[in-house]
């Protein structure tokens, strides 16, 4: 079943002779369950797509369909309301809130939408990412890989369709990335969550279930799965 | 339960933001505190002014409560009495007056009245208790001092009292009594129900058609009445009087002083003025830092928006921040703000020449402490609306990117003009004032608030120096005094409602006497008058017809004052009103407008009479007589006199009896013929000039005199003119400069703020800046310049816009005072701007040395 899948996504800045084509024309399908590795060099469209996988940017033109509700026409509360249930973001700078500490960073996105918290999940996914001494830690006390961990917890926190890495390593020295990108694995092995990971690292992406290459904002490699 | 939730984990995130932000809170307080301190020193001097204001007409009017019917038969009064909507009811029974001799100046009323009335009447006894026997008696000690009766309890008092047409005669025995009022209509008496039951039995015939007989007031009941609220009194009366199926005739009186009318426009609209100003001054600063911090936090508030927080939710964020900072704020404003107004008030009711019947305590009231209150905080409301809809709409994937001043459309504005630059322009070199310059217009809407913020200051700053400047001294003097010294009776000059308490004959031969003996005196002049209204013969009366009735500018006038109807009753009966005066030499110079020749040696001959003129509403002269004309001229009596119209001219505002008529036909003699014909009376005033050399030692003699020998008369004198002056015009240098500096102080707080944030948020830039080779200098010079473009925009802004509300606001409002001269000035602005960019200059200094700490490779790194 697919979780995710685009319909000739278009996304396009400025106009005439200095347009760019950041997006042009993605066909993409992603099943449930599935690790997925979006791999690109600097400017290829990478990082515009995983904007508007998670509802952060809207294209120019395009469907998006998550659980086959398409997301691309969504007004802006709406949109955020998606991304908090839907959508979970691991960034490059792993983007915590430095005002609250390990837990409350958790649970957040579960708390902004009014929910009540699966404390039993939550705890199974605290464990899993190795965090249960440093809950009540602030993040600035913590190391990268520890942060990015947490930012992993919260993006499964939510129980999400689809979580969201872009470049989760990219600030990592290589012991932490080793870390992280086994963490990744084996929470999305462990709580069935299809992931979607872009990076520029071809060693990286050899992590994934499947791999799709991207090249001036179109598919070179990899669109269709059985390809 | 759901909603709860989520607001508490945004109350939560939205407080730990606040906490982590120390510096900038304490910017944010400090401005909420100032805009509240502006509110509360308003609302504390206005409110305790009204409320004073409205005490001094209770006092005068005699009764706190809301209303009252008047001259109710018993049965009546418990009607009113059952009535469950009233909040109080108490009543008094009118007895009668005290008509003793020494009583004749001094209006006293004889009432039995319940306890709470005497309490809600100003009479209940200070010392001593409420009249139990029938022959105790309660009185003022005003009263008492009339009489010549020490205030003792037990002293026995002989009264002679009015009631109805008989007097009753008896002496009671004192047993309470109060501090009377000079200013209130009648001293009160209270005596015993029985002694009222005795002397008034209360009527039983009603008065509720109206037309209660004044030979009938004794015995009946009048009810002072209080409601749950004190609005609409008006309609509140008007459906008690249905609940008692009273008739529409009902005697029934309100208390003028809660009727509120004595606010007139000019004072609303200042009023208004006022609060404007403060709610923009503190809007441009607390929107300002919000604007600011909001900038500063816009990834923050991005990275929220990316993990899922709506916009709602986080413009609730912002706001509740806004919130808990006005938490802070505004209790230490209100604090500050009390106090201010405590120092502030004594100056403004001696200047607006309340002191006379209020006094200088700040009177807190709740609605003071919560309009303030609600003012700053809807001030602050205010402000946080932009900010908000800011954080709200901030978009997840711009926010990570964001740079102040480089938003999408100012790209394209920017791309534009770099293109139409390079087509038109030759490069030119850049140089620090140039990049300033650029980067002065990278964020237009932050330089408006800033520059419109220190201009306000200044413009104020300018308005007020201009308006105190104009207030001329001489002017002011020659208007309110004729000679160095001018007596007269306190009640004539007291601006006293009830013209009947004018003394005009108050200047006493002991007076006159002590005048003579005192030394270097040099010349003395009296006027008397008598308020005998002119003979006209029918000769005469045809030339008024023609020249007054028939006169449109003269019917425009009536019309304007709604006098035309008693204008044109005084026609049908043949009649003026008017006075005649009697002068001596020294005020016959004075005199006004002449229009022949004013010659003593002529007009001492006793032929002769000088005649005012009709004035229209436009200031202009229509004569009623002309110099030639013959007028007559009566006295008490009757007797008759026919004079020559010698000239035409007007008696001095500060001679005459400052009162106006719908004609004011007023007739001149010279000061013998006038005792003679109207017989020995004494001056209303006595104005004497004295040497240079004995100013001082007069002034003296007559304060002492007026303090302690008679304080019944009241002097006026060039140097207490002078401090007249000086205290009115102090009123608006120190509230004026009061609000100029607090507006300074938070326009130089936003121009720090501004700087600092532009700074701070720039320090990536600059490092890079100086990497690729700028030196410090240079950078410190750019940032001088930034500085300096605020302070040359500020200069520009408030130079035109003072000179235009001087022209267009300062110069009406002082024209509105007759001692005002407008002289055009900007005098303040050519000092304050060199300081102004001083300041300017100083603070982008100050900031780079605090960055400068850090080395380049350490500012870089801090971009990631």
């Amino acid at each position: 079943m697919n979780v995710l899948r685009t319909e000739d996504l278009k996304k396009y800045y400025g106009t005439g002779a200095s347009q760019v084509r950041a997006l042009d024309g993605i066909d993409l399908e992603v099943k449930q369950g599935e690790f997925l590795a979006v791999v690109g060099t600097s400017g290829s469209g990478k990082s515009t797509l995983l904007h508007m996988l998670g509802g952060l940017d809207r294209p120019t033109s395009g469907k998006v369909y998550v659980d086959d509700k398409d997301i691309s026409g969504l007004k802006d509360d709406a949109l955020c309301i998606f991304r908090r249930r839907k959508i979970g973001f691991v960034f490059q700078s792993y983007n915590l809130v430095p005002v609250l500490n390990v837990y409350e960073n958790i649970v957040f996105p579960v708390e902004l939408d009014g929910n009540e918290v699966d404390r039993a999940y939550v705890e199974r996914v605290i464990a899993v990412l190795g965090l249960e001494n440093r809950l009540t830690s602030l993040t600035s006390q913590l190391s990268g890989g520890q942060q990015q961990r947490v930012a992993i917890a919260r993006a499964l926190a939510s129980k999400p369709t689809i979580l969201l890495a872009d470049e989760p390593t990219g600030n990592l020295d290589s012991q932490s990335s080793q870390d992280v990108l086994g963490l990744l694995k084996v929470t999305g092995e462990k709580f069935g969550q299809t992931i979607v990971m872009i990076t520029h690292n071809e060693e990286i992406a050899q992590l994934a279930d499947r791999i799709v290459r991207i090249e001036d904002g179109r598919i070179v490699k990899g669109g269709e799965r059985d390809a | 339960m759901r909603n709860v939730k989520n607001q508490q984990v945004i109350r939560r995130i939205a407080d730990r933001t606040r906490k982590a932000g120390k510096s900038r809170n304490i910017i944010a307080v400090l401005a909420i505190a100032l805009t509240t301190v502006l509110f509360t020193t308003v609302f504390t001097v206005g409110g305790s002014i009204i409320e004073k204001h409205q005490r001094a007409v209770m006092r005068e009017v005699g009764t706190s409560s809301h209303a009252g019917f008047k001259y109710l038969t018993q049965e009546e009064y418990d009607i009113v009495r059952k009535d469950e909507k009233l909040k109080e009811v108490s009543c008094r029974i009118f007895v009668g007056s005290a008509v003793n001799r020494e009583l004749a100046k001094l209006h006293t009323e004889i009432s039995f009245y319940e306890e709470l009335d005497a309490r809600m009447s100003f009479c209940y006894p200070e010392k001593g208790q409420m009249p139990g026997k029938e022959d105790e008696i309660v009185l003022s000690d005003l009263t008492l001092e009339a009489l010549g009766i020490p205030c003792e309890i037990g002293v026995k008092v002989p009264l002679t009292i009015q009631v109805n047409e008989e007097t009753v005669e008896k002496t009671f025995t004192l047993c309470g009594y109060f501090k009377g009022d000079r200013i209130a209509m009648a001293q009160t008496g209270a005596v015993s129900k029985e002694f009222a039951d005795w002397a008034a039995p209360t009527p039983t015939a009603s008065a509720m058609d109206g037309n209660v007989d004044a030979l009938d007031y004794a015995g009946r009941i009048m009810a002072d009445l209080n409601f749950p609220v004190e609005f609409n009194l008006t309609g509140q009366v008007e459906e008690l009087r249905e609940r008692c199926g009273f008739p529409e005739t009902a005697p029934v009186g309100i208390n003028w002083a809660y009727l509120g009318d004595t606010m007139d426009y000019e004072t609303i609209f200042l009023v208004v003025c006022l609060l404007l100003i403060i709610v923009i001054s503190g809007y441009l600063i607390i929107y300002n830092i919000f604007y600011i911090n909001v900038y500063q936090d816009i990834r923050y508030y991005g990275l929220l928006k990316t993990i899922g927080m709506t916009g709602k939710q986080l413009r609730k964020m912002v706001y509740r921040q806004a919130q808990m900072l006005s938490l802070w704020g505004i209790p230490v404003g209100l604090a500050v703000g009390v106090v201010t107004g405590k120092f502030l008030l004594p100056v403004f009711i001696n200047a607006l020449q309340l002191a006379d019947v209020l006094d200088a305590e700040v009177e807190l009231k709740l609605w003071v402490i919560v309009g303030s209150a609600v003012f700053s905080y809807l001030t602050v409301a205010l402000s946080c609306i932009r900010p908000c809809r800011i954080a709200s709409k901030v978009s997840p994937i711009e926010a990570v990117r964001f740079t102040e001043g480089w938003e999408e459309k100012d790209r394209a504005g920017e791309i534009r003009r770099g293109e139409k630059g390079a087509k038109g322009k030759k490069t030119r070199h850049i140089t620090s004032w140039r990049m300033a310059g650029q980067n002065i217009r990278r964020s237009r809407k932050k330089v408006m608030i800033v520059v419109t913020s220190l201009s306000m200051s200044l413009i104020l700053l300018n308005s007020v120096y201009t308006l105190v400047r104009g207030y001329d001294v001489d002017s002011f003097i020659a208007r309110r005094i004729l000679s160095d010294f001018s007596v007269a009776d306190a009640s004539l000059d007291s601006g006293s409602p009830s013209r009947d308490s004018i003394v005009t004959d108050g200047v006493t031969e002991e007076f006159l006497e002590e005048l003579e003996r005192l030394e270097g005196v040099e010349e003395t002049g009296n006027i008397y008058v008598k308020d005998i209204e002119p003979v006209i013969s029918e000769e005469n009366y045809a030339l008024l017809e023609e020249r007054i009735f028939e006169n449109p500018r003269a019917q425009e006038r009536w019309a304007k004052y709604a006098s035309t109807e008693a204008a044109n009753a005084w026609r049908k009966s043949r009649e003026m009103d008017g006075r005649v005066y009697g002068i001596g030499k020294m005020i016959m110079e004075k005199l006004e407008n002449p229009e022949g020749e004013l010659d003593w040696e002529k007009f001492e001959t006793g032929d002769y009479v000088i005649v005012t003129r009709f004035w229209t509403d436009d200031g202009e002269g229509i004569d009623f007589f002309l110099p030639g004309e013959k007028v007559t001229v009566c006295n008490e009596a009757g007797e008759t006199r026919e004079y020559e119209v010698l000239a035409v001219a007007e008696i001095p505002y500060v001679c005459g009896l400052k009162t106006f008529g719908v004609f004011d036909c007023d007739y001149i003699l010279p000061e013998e013929e006038f005792l003679d014909l109207m017989g020995e009376q004494q001056p209303m005033r006595t104005f004497f000039n004295v040497g240079a050399d004995q100013e001082e030692t007069t002034e003296a003699w007559m304060e002492d005199y007026c303090e302690h020998v008679n304080p019944q008369l009241q002097y006026q004198s060039k140097a207490s003119a002078e401090a007249e002056f000086e205290e009115y015009k102090n009123m608006y240098t120190i509230a004026g400069s009061l609000l100029a500096f607090v507006l300074a102080l938070i326009g130089v707080l936003n121009f720090i703020n501004a700087m600092v944030t532009s700074v701070l948020s720039r320090k990536q830039e600059f490092a890079m800046m100086e990497a690729v080779g700028m030196t410090g200098r240079q950078l410190k010079q750019m940032l001088c310049f930034e500085g300096g473009f605020y302070a040359l925009y500020t200069g520009i802004c408030s130079i035109v816009i003072s000179g235009l509300v001087s022209v267009l606001a300062v110069k009406p409002f002082g024209d509105e005072v007759y001692f005002f001269q407008w002289h055009f000035t900007v005098l303040p602005l050519v000092i304050c701007i060199p300081l102004l960019a001083a300041i300017a200059a100083l603070v982008p200094a100050v900031c780079h040395r605090h960055m400068n700490r850090l080395s380049v490779v350490e500012r870089m790194r801090r971009m990631e």
